[in-house]
Order: structure tokens, then sequence, then C-alpha cells
């Protein structure tokens, strides 16, 4: 379970998004909101790129014991905790962008090594996305379809609770968004692996939702 | 004390002045001559600003005041007189003219100014003309310079290295702007001199060679990224450091070790260095922000830009050596390495806290270097470093999240 207290995200003085005291229980949610709403921002909060004020809360299992009008007794707190936290929250950005120079072997050693991930398990998800024989190539040479799939496929890796999705079916060919839709509902369903999916695009019936968030006015809400 | 005034007082105004205020001036009004002013030459004065006062305090703050005019004279007769010279200045000039030709070319393609290929609609002699304005400014400390140096070769009878200097400085200039035109024309698909991109060929060779099954670990990233995208800027940093380094050994002899001298030579090159550091964070923020996601503590990722520093620093670490023991005793080079390291660090650090324009950042360069001048002439000892290392730390620590 995720918990969100009295977040709020500002540049400057501008207050760009709040999150009001939240429960997110395990899932799989679609966040739905405009283009600036606010929607890419919350998902780098809680992917740990974002600084904001408040704090998140993330408790596994069945530890999520709710304590009032505070976090959960044995949650990880991502100010206090932040190592553990990220062990347990993958993210995977929207427009993914990496030094030219590295290659996909580069990157899935380095998440492999901090991630504790399976780089096997790594490289068959690149088989299957028809981007293992440019392993050893630099991301430089990538088209943007590929750098995207790499950057889905990284943030597979490890052994998280939560996966955050920024627009993944952008970019990506019809046989790749297909295969996604497939590995998330896999996981959701094998592994109790929850999603945060922000998306402009239907997933028809490609994926099946717990629920639906809202961005409305700088506010994240639970869509009724 | 005046120098390190006037090496402050250099830094100030140089965004200011930027050898160029000239093209500002005579096209005010213009839209084209304010973008490309503000876009590639404004830019590139103040990328490159540690670099200018580097050069700046070689150049003019090695000598007194009163004797600048027949240090230069001097200078200047040294190369009329030998061909050798010449050609070494004559040499000195192409790489600044590589280094502004890289720096501005790579400018026009970078996607944020993919607006530029607006100037397409003009013709061929009127894009020569706005891209000659462009490269005039950039390459006024050297074309002022060998002005200067062609008068006295004129009033001297020297005809032929006069005609060689006026002669060289068309040339380079001409093949830069020419080179910048064919950036923008062809969007560097099939840019001027391209074929004969030899450091990009170098880097290239370098980056293949590294490939084969080996992993770059993360402090490399930063040093990659330099080799790569910023090469001339640091192939000439390393360059003037180097010599002024070996100049330093060579005509400065201790009666006995003491480590002050070489100390303030160093804290000259981290400044020298400040530039790099510069585009070391520009570089983390663009191009590194997923590392941010990745459960990595604060202390490793710390030494992770300590060993970054390391590996810049380097090669003058090693030259260093060749002053032992007359300039310093074994124990004294551990201060050495810590000092540039941690004022290195620091560097860094603050430009986590303050996300500053260069001209800012900057100005905090050469306000540290101003006041640890006192602090080395004073022979503050291992443990200030270790203090401003742990500052850089809380520094780091603090903000490394934002």
């Amino acid at each position: 379970m995720l918990q969100f207290r009295k977040v709020e995200k500002y540049y400057g003085a501008h207050l760009a998004l709040t999150v009001p005291d939240l429960n997110l229980q395990k899932g799989m949610y679609w966040i739905q909101g405009e283009n600036g709403s606010g929607k890419t921002t919350f998902l780098k909060m809680l992917a740990g790129l974002h600084p904001f004020k408040g704090d998140i809360f993330l408790a596994s299992g069945d530890l999520g014991l709710v304590l009032e009008g505070g976090a959960s007794e044995k949650s990880l707190s991502i100010l206090k905790d932040r190592n553990e936290f990220l062990k347990k929250v993958n993210y995977a950005e929207a427009e993914p962008l990496y030094p030219p120079f590295l290659t996909a072997k580069d990157l899935v050693e380095l998440y492999g090594a901090t991630k504790k991930a399976d780089i096997d398990a790594a490289k068959q998800q690149l088989e299957e996305l028809h981007i293992l024989d440019a392993y050893e190539q630099t991301v430089g040479t990538y088209s943007s379809g590929m750098v995207k799939k790499l950057s889905l496929v990284l943030a597979f890796m490890g052994n998280p609770d939560w996966i955050l999705l920024d627009e993944p079916l952008i970019t990506i060919d019809v046989a790749a968004l297909e295969l996604v839709c497939k590995w998330i509902n896999d996981w959701h369903a094998r592994k109790g692996i929850s999603f945060l999916i922000s998306s402009h695009q239907s997933f028809a019936d490609g994926l099946d939702f717990t629920g639906k968030l809202q961005v409305i006015e700088k506010k994240l809400q639970v869509a009724s | 004390m005046s120098r390190i005034l006037l090496t402050d007082k250099f830094t100030v105004t140089i965004s200011k002045i930027k050898f160029g205020g000239i093209g500002s001036i005579l096209f005010k009004n213009n839209p084209i001559a304010k973008t490309l002013q503000s876009v590639l030459v404004n830019h590139f004065y103040q990328m490159n600003a540690g670099f200018f006062a580097f050069l700046f305090f070689v150049l003019f703050g090695v000598v007194k005041g009163g004797q600048l005019i027949d240090y230069h004279y001097s200078l200047i007769i040294a190369f009329l007189e030998s061909p050798i010279i010449l050609a070494g200045v004559i040499l000195a000039w192409l790489l600044y003219t590589l280094k502004c030709s890289n720096y501005i070319s790579k400018r026009i393609l970078e996607p944020r100014q993919l607006f530029l290929a607006c100037l397409n609609h003009l013709n061929n002699k009127q894009l020569f003309a706005w891209m000659l304005f462009t490269q005039l400014q950039v390459f006024a400390p050297v074309w002022i310079y060998a002005a200067i140096a062609t008068a006295v070769a004129i009033h001297l009878h020297h005809w032929i290295q006069a005609a060689i200097m006026i002669i060289a400085n068309l040339v380079l200039i001409s093949a830069a702007s020419r080179w910048y035109m064919s950036t923008i024309r062809h969007h560097g698909t099939d840019a001027f001199l391209g074929k004969w991109a030899f450091f990009d060929k170098c880097s290239n060779l370098f980056g293949i060679s590294l490939q084969n099954g080996f992993v770059k670990p993360v402090f490399s990233f930063a040093l990659f990224h330099l080799f790569r995208a910023r090469k001339q800027m640091l192939l000439l940093t390393k360059v003037f450091t180097l010599l002024f380094l070996y100049g330093f050994i060579q005509l400065y002899e201790p009666y006995k070790p003491d480590p002050r001298p070489l100390l303030l030579c160093f804290l000259l090159i981290v400044g020298s260095h400040s530039s790099l550091i510069l585009q070391i964070r520009a570089f983390e923020r663009e191009f590194l922000p997923f590392l941010r996601n990745l459960p990595v503590k604060i202390p490793v990722r710390f030494l992770q830009l300590l060993l970054t520093y390391a590996l810049l620093f380097l090669p003058e670490f090693i030259y260093v050596w060749s002053a032992y023991p007359l300039h310093f005793t074994l124990l004294e080079y551990p201060q050495i390495v810590l000092m540039v390291l941690s004022l290195a660090a620091f560097l860094h650090s603050i430009l986590l806290v303050y996300e500053m324009p260069s001209e800012d950042y900057l100005n905090s360069v050469f306000g540290m270097m101003a006041v640890l001048f006192f602090v080395l002439l004073y022979n503050s000892g291992i443990l200030f470093f270790v203090f401003v290392l742990l500052i850089a730390y809380v520094f780091f620590h603090q903000h490394i999240y934002g």
C-alpha cells in the first residue's frame, strides 16, 4: 500500500500539485489528466526524482496497518528510508533520456547491481522486444522506440512492489505494445506487483485496472 | 593581491564585455544579431569563462602592471624573430579555432537551437556574413592580439611575418565561418570539415575499444561525456594546465621543499577546470536524473563524485611527481590531492545548492580562489581541506535530491 501524507509539489512559489492524505491499496491504477496537469510530476515524486513537501510511505504485504493520521506500522518512508523505498518502486519515464555513450548492457548491469536484479531475465525481455541484438551498442545509435523499450525493461528489473509507467505506450510499435500489456497483466496477477500508469491512450481491453486516479485543478483524486 | 583583484574584476566583467560588445552595439536592433549574440556568442564566453580567466591570468597576471607592455612586446618580438615560435603561435590559434568551431557548431546542432534553421532563408552571402559576425566575436581574443602583433611587425619591417599573421587569421576566421554556415545549411548531415573530424574519430575509436565487455562505472560517466561532447574544452584545459605546471616546475627552484607555491599552482588549476565542473553538472542535470531512482546511498554517490574528479585531475596528479623532491615532500603529496578533490567537490556541490547561471558561479569560483590564496599563504595544513571536504559533503548530502 502507498500512503501519501500532506504531499505538495512547488516549482518556486508556484504550487504544481497537491495529493490529499491518501492510502492506495495494491492494484493497477490508471492516472488520467490533461497535458501539464501534473501526472508526470506525481510519478517523479514517487520515484524519488523530484523533491516535495510531505511524505510518502510504502507498506508491503500485510504490514500496512494504518495508524491514525499517520503512516503504517513498519512502512518505509521515501524521506527516511529512501534506499529501501526505491528498491520497491521502479519507474519508466515518458521520454527516457540516457547518456548516448552508454550501452544497454551498461544500464542493465547498473540496474542489476543496484536493484539486485536478474540480468538474464532482463535480457530475455529485451529479446522479446527484439532489441537484444543492440545490447552492446550505444544508446545514441538507438531509435526513440528502442530507447523507450529499454526503459520499460529497466523498470521491470529487480523485486519491485510498485512499477510506475509514464506513458508506456507512446513511441513503441503495436507488437511491443501488446507485449508490454501482457507483462503488466502477468506481473500483477502472478507476482502481485502494483502498477501506476499514466496514459492519454485508451488501453481498450488490454489492462484490467483496479481504479483510476485523476489530476484535476492541481489536485490528485481517486476517480469515481 | 593586485593580480587576484585583477582576475576577479575580469570575471565580473567578462560576460558584459564578451569581446563581442562591438557586435551588439553595431547591430543593436537587428533580431539576427541579437539572436546570434545571445545564443552563440554569449553562451560561448559564459561556458568558457574559466578558461579565459586562466588565460588572462597567464597572459596578464604573471607580471607586475608596470612591466605588462614590455612583457608582451618581448613576447611579440620573440615570435616575430623565431619562425618556430611563430609556428607554435599559429598552432595555438588553430587549436583555439577548433575549440570555438566545435563548440559553436555543436551548439547549432542542439535540439533546442533547431530554430536557427530559419537562417536558411538567407542567401549564401548573407548567411556567411552573419557567421563571420559570430566568428569575429568568438575569435576576438586571437585577432585583437594578432592585430597588435601585426602592427608591431609592420613597425619593425617584418613584412613576411605580418603577412603570415594576417593570412592565418583570415583563413582561420573564414574557414570557421564557412563551417558554421555549412552546419546550418545541412544541420550536421554533411557539415564542412565533417570528414576531418579528427577528434570525433579518436573518441569513436576510444568508445569502440571500451565497448568490448567493459561495463562503464557510474563515476566514469561524466568523463565519457567530456571526451565525447566537450573534447576541445577538455584538451585545451589540460594542455594549458600541464604547460602551466611544466613552466612553474622548470622555472621556479625553491631553496627547500615548500608546498605553498605548488598549492597555489593547483588552486589555479582547479580554477581553470571550473568550466569543466560546470559542464559535468549540466550533464548530470540533463542526462542522469534516472540515477535518482536507483537505491544508492549518499556516501557512495559522494565517493563516486570524488572518483570522477580524481580521474579528471589524474594527469596533473601524475605530472606533479616531476617536481618531487624539490618542491614537496612525500607527506605533502596527500595535501595536494586532497586540496584538489575537496575544492572540485565543493564547486560541484555549490552547483547542487544553487542552480546558478555561469556568471554567478564563476564569481563564486574567483571569490573562493581569492580567499584560498591567503589561506594557502599561511599554510593551513591538510586539516583545512578535510574541513572543505566535509562542507562539500554536507552540501551534497542536503541537496543531491533537490
